[in-house]
């Protein structure tokens, strides 16, 4: 059974968690079904999880297999800083805010636990400074312990005079990908390295349900001009004295492009760019220089630090997430896709909650199929 | 006129910062450390390093207030520069949970830390051993930094440094015009104050990179402390106990104590186990006597007795060292020798 949160946090009876009585109650065993999942950065493996969690005993053999040109420590996810944290404002779109709560509480269940080192999860305090005052963000009531910065406080850091303090989890990639990897070969996931070029690959092989988790490149299964790149440089440094995260928000340039500083369990990462529709995967000289000394001038001490390496990584930057079915045709079979990609600089942070929502989309088609084996006679 | 010889004794994190104090103060003088420990081999070297003062029962509001303050306030000056890591400061928030709510929810220190507030719910459904908490942030100094930073300052405005154990203080007044006596717990023998008596405490230092807040249990045995370089955890507060070895048993039970409020240190690896003895004293002395050499008085200023407060006042202390040592000179010069 999956994990709920236990922190006394909203336990939300969800579409999901009705549907699932539902399949209880008219099927018992659901014959075998194949599923293909593209992707293996942190919302595939996440998603695979989900759909084995709340599956593999109703479906009989239910056999996940995952597909990718790269893993972890190659992936996305594992450039990210690892940071819980949306963007300040969802504009409305309180699906995904439900998602990152959900998200949240998930990991923050796992916390006091023997497994969470082995995670990648902890808990981490910091401050988010802006120029100017502004609304309160999406995630006030879902971080621990948010307040408002006192003067005090913000005089340690000139330049901005307003912003927040509270405690959020952190999620590191490097960490807590090999731990899902982990955790679903003992479950019997397969992995594949291999570049999938069409949907209809993998439904001609047999597929039965296709999970799309190409994050940035999805374009290349299925064109979507919503999807773009956000392309991310970041530079981590050996500053072990840094036990705060620190991001600064220009509502001029815009989310990501002014300089944040994340400590890590081993490096801190600083970074500060977001640049939409750059394609290239080079560091680039110049935006290391802009990222260093926006950062040295936020955070002095870093000045002597020891710069160990530069990254970059192209966040998956759409409108929203999209996260929906759709049936598609080969030949005379027919073929269902789920798509979870689209999750900008948030993967990390909403990974959960759309996860769950994957794996009841994954039961709609279930009940849809109607694949029975052994019905439960009513008399 | 000759220059004025004051000697410092005991090089922790008292005695270096009252000497750097003077050298940079004081006009035609010349400061000597003397001391049988340096960095990293001090009391000072083996705490955590929080700042955060306790309350003495005779010494006015005020001037406690003052000390903790001038030490903040340097401290927060030096996080502020490139500094520093070389000095070992750096910003720590965490909590402070009570299994009791305590007497006074909001002690004086409340408003110099940053963001004082009580725990939510929330936050305290991780401790539910415990019914109330603090959480704050406040600044970290790390000795096995501070200290060698203070040196090279102590060396940059001219101060002198000997390697030697100082048995008695009036030997040193054939040499020296003004004493400040920085000995900590060994000021018991040196000035022989029964009032200062050793509070042991051993600690365990652990690598445990991902812990990034504080967190201390109201009884002031069992903390957390993420560091530069280690976590420690802790703790004991054996009062009288002069040992200076290691104890199975406290580095056991403070492991166990510490691993119920944070379950991940169970996987963490024990770099160190370390002692060190808190000067303890009923209040912290920093006062000034004088000492008769012959026909000369040497002004014997005392800055000792901080308990487990010495970093934590260690700045503002070092001011009134300062000042003792400045009236002292003034009210009474040493008379020159003229033959």
């Amino acid at each position: 059974m999956p994990q709920y949160a236990e922190f006394g946090a909203d336990f939300s009876i969800t579409l999901y968690t009705s549907i699932v009585i539902l399949l209880l109650c008219d099927f018992c065993v659901i014959a075998a079904m194949r599923v293909a999942v593209i992707g293996a950065g942190v919302i595939g493996l996440s998603t695979a999880q989900s759909i084995y969690e709340h599956y593999h005993e109703k479906v009989s053999p239910l056999t996940i297999e995952v597909y990718a040109d790269v893993f972890t420590p190659l992936t996305t996810s594992d450039g990210a800083a690892g940071l819980w944290q949306p963007y300040l404002y969802d504009e409305g779109n309180v699906q995904e805010t439900k998602w990152n709560k959900e998200t949240f509480d998930y990991l923050l269940s796992f916390h006091s636990s023997s497994e969470s080192v082995k995670m990648g999860i902890f808990l981490q305090s910091g401050y988010n400074l802006c120029t100017e005052r502004v609304p309160e963000p999406s995630f006030k009531d879902t971080v621990l312990g948010f307040r408002e910065l006192t003067q005090r406080e913000l005089d340690v850091f000139p330049g901005y005079s307003y912003g927040w303090f509270n405690t959020a989890l952190m999620v590191e990639g490097k960490t807590y990908l090999p731990w899902l990897m982990n955790w679903l070969s003992q479950r019997g996931i397969k992995f594949y390295h291999r570049k999938i070029t069409s949907f209809k690959e993998l439904a001609d092989g047999g597929a039965d349900v296709i999970i799309n988790c190409t994050g940035v490149r999805s374009g290349a299964l299925q064109p979507d001009p919503e999807l773009t790149p956000g392309r991310g440089q970041i530079i981590k440094v050996d500053a072990p004295w840094i036990k705060h995260w620190i991001l600064t928000h220009n509502f001029t340039t815009g989310v990501y492009n002014s300089p944040y500083i994340i400590p890590g369990s081993r490096l801190v990462t600083v970074g500060g760019i977001f640049q939409r529709g750059n394609w290239s995967e080079q560091d680039n000289s110049i935006d290391h220089k802009k990222v260093w000394e926006e950062a040295c001038e936020l955070e002095p001490s870093l000045k002597h630090a020891q710069i160990v390496q530069d990254w970059t990584g192209l966040r998956p930057v759409r409108s929203k997430v999209r996260l929906e079915r759709e049936t598609m045709r080969s030949g005379s079979n027919t073929f269902e896709v789920i798509h979870n990609y689209g999750h900008g600089g948030y993967g990390l942070t909403i990974h959960r909650g759309c996860a769950e929502e994957a794996a009841r989309l994954f039961g709609e088609i279930l009940q849809q199929k109607g694949h029975q084996t052994k019905p439960k006679s009513r008399l | 006129m000759k220059a004025v010889k004051v000697a410092v004794v005991g090089a922790g994190v008292i005695g270096l910062s009252t000497a750097v104090r003077l050298s940079e103060a004081l006009q035609n003088s010349s400061v000597t450390i003397l001391s049988e420990k340096f960095s990293p081999d001090t009391t000072s070297d083996g705490a955590a390093g929080i700042l955060l003062p306790e309350v003495f029962p005779d010494i006015p509001l005020d001037r406690q207030r003052r000390w903790f303050k001038e030490t903040f306030d340097h401290l927060q000056g030096i996080i502020e520069s490139p500094e520093a890591p070389e000095a070992g400061v750096f910003l720590s928030s965490g909590y402070h949970i009570f299994k009791e709510v305590p007497s006074d929810p909001k002690p004086l220190w409340s408003e110099y830390v940053f963001g004082f507030r009580f725990m939510t719910d929330r936050e305290m459904k991780r401790f539910p051993n415990h019914k109330f908490g603090q959480a704050f942030t406040s600044l970290k100094c790390e000795c096995p930094r501070y200290l060698p930073w203070l040196e090279k300052r102590f060396r940059g405005a001219g101060g002198q440094i000997k390697r030697e154990k100082v048995t008695d203080l009036q030997q040193l007044t054939s040499t020296y015009d003004v004493i400040v006596n920085c000995s900590g717990v060994w000021a018991h023998h040196l000035a022989g104050d029964k009032g200062v008596y050793p509070v042991r405490g051993q600690i365990l230092k652990l690598r445990a990179t991902w812990l990034k807040n504080f967190i201390r249990d109201g009884d002031g045995k069992t903390y957390i402390y993420p560091g530069i370089d280690y976590v420690t955890i802790g703790g004991t507060r054996q009062k009288d106990d002069w040992r200076l070895e290691l104890d199975k048993g406290d580095s056991e039970d403070m492991m166990k104590q510490c691993s119920q409020l944070e379950p991940s240190l169970q996987k963490a690896e024990v770099l160190e186990e370390w002692v060190g003895l808190r000067p303890g004293r009923k209040n912290p002395r920093i006062e000034s006597e004088w000492l008769q050499a012959g026909d000369r008085q040497v002004l014997l200023v005392h800055n000792y007795g901080h308990g487990g407060c010495g970093i934590t006042l260690s700045w503002g202390s070092a001011l009134d060292a300062l000042e003792l040592v400045r009236n002292g000179l003034q009210k009474k010069p040493p008379i020159e020798k003229i033959f």
